[in-house]
């Protein structure tokens, strides 16, 4: 008993080291068509996923805790990720809004909060549910409280898309820098080596 | 040397302490556009002998505040709430992205401005704590 007792105790901080921080799809998934838009009128459709990776984010831009968080990981990954992989291999990075109601005028000053280059993006209900769908995530706006305020639950992985409009990865938290740096430069690895076989 | 000194004071977080309760590692992340939310995370000590149960929070620059838990369930994260917080005796309880924080909602337009926001922490046993915690900006 004693000697589990210690096994147990050894193996944890290995645990720890060995976290996941993202995670290959057996089969990825091809993104279908959709529309989305950020508050100039530029569009975020499924042709700006090709010939580049591009990381996606569902949130809301009301979410104290998750969605800032990640925001802020996913800024410090994309830096270390650059000092890694050639420059046009660095990821975009899409910030999606569920909650257009709210988001619509602000969720582009929100993505750019976090980096001038991260992109926020919302659009019809129908849209962003295409693109939920495709990359398997789920969202779901909770009821109103007395004062009208509403709570939106929300997938809090981020979808890798690779450049031929694919989703190829997710990315989870706690989206440590240099492992996901890692994680993202190795995907890409094995990528290539996929196309070339 | 004095800039250093300076720099150095900006950079070790404030620590609050009080007869049995200490608190600290205290920041507000600034909030992005469009944010109605902001949470404050903090560490509160228990270094006496029973436990002590947080049982109200306020802030007197925000209009409602809450303490909320972050579930992740299946990989889709949800806010819980929660009505107290036990720490007991030699524990120290953190709220840090990602778990537990207190949500400040309905800001006084000025929030921003003044760099800080007082928090005030109820206990059951009638004790009042009040400190207020910087804001944390993005660089
Ligand atoms: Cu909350």
């Amino acid at each position: 008993m004693k000697k589990i007792l210690s096994l147990v105790v050894l193996l944890c901080p290995l645990l720890s080291l060995a976290q996941v921080q993202g995670i290959p799809l057996d089969k990825p998934r091809l993104i279908p068509e959709f529309v989305l838009s950020d508050k100039e009128g530029g569009t975020f459709t499924q042709s700006d996923l090709q010939d580049r990776w591009t990381l996606v984010m569902f949130g809301f831009n009301s979410c104290p805790d998750v969605c800032p968080f990640t925001m802020r990981n996913l800024e410090a990954a994309v830096a270390e990720t650059s000092l890694r992989v050639r420059p046009d291999n660095v990821p975009d990075v899409v910030f999606v809004s569920v909650d257009p109601a709210r988001d619509k005028d602000k969720v582009t000053d929100y993505a750019r909060f976090f980096h001038p280059d991260f992109r926020g993006v919302t659009g019809e209900r129908e849209q962003i549910d295409k693109l939920v769908k495709a990359t398997d995530s789920f969202y779901r706006l909770m009821n109103p409280d007395s004062k009208g305020y509403y709570d939106v639950q929300h997938s809090a992985f981020v979808s890798v898309i690779g450049p031929d409009g694919k989703m190829r990865a997710k990315l989870e938290p706690p989206f440590h820098a240099g492992k996901t740096a890692e994680f993202l430069a190795r995907l890409q690895i094995s990528y290539r080596r996929e196309l070339l076989n | 040397m004095k800039k250093f000194i300076a720099a150095a004071a900006l950079l070790l977080s404030a620590q609050w302490s009080y007869a049995d309760i200490i608190v600290d590692n205290a920041y507000v992340p600034q909030v992005p556009p469009g944010s109605m939310a902001y949470a404050a995370y903090l560490s509160i000590t228990n270094s006496g002998a029973e436990a002590r149960t947080v049982v109200g929070i306020s802030s007197p620059v925000f209009g409602m505040t809450h303490l909320h838990h972050t579930m992740m369930k299946d990989g889709v994260s949800s806010m819980k709430s929660m009505d107290k917080l036990v720490i007991e005796p030699g524990n120290t309880v953190t709220l840090q992205p990602g778990g537990m924080h207190i949500m400040l909602m309905k800001p006084a337009e000025d929030v921003m401005a003044a760099g800080m926001v007082p928090i005030k922490l109820e206990f059951k046993d009638g004790e009042i704590i009040e400190f207020n915690v910087s804001i944390r900006t993005l660089n």
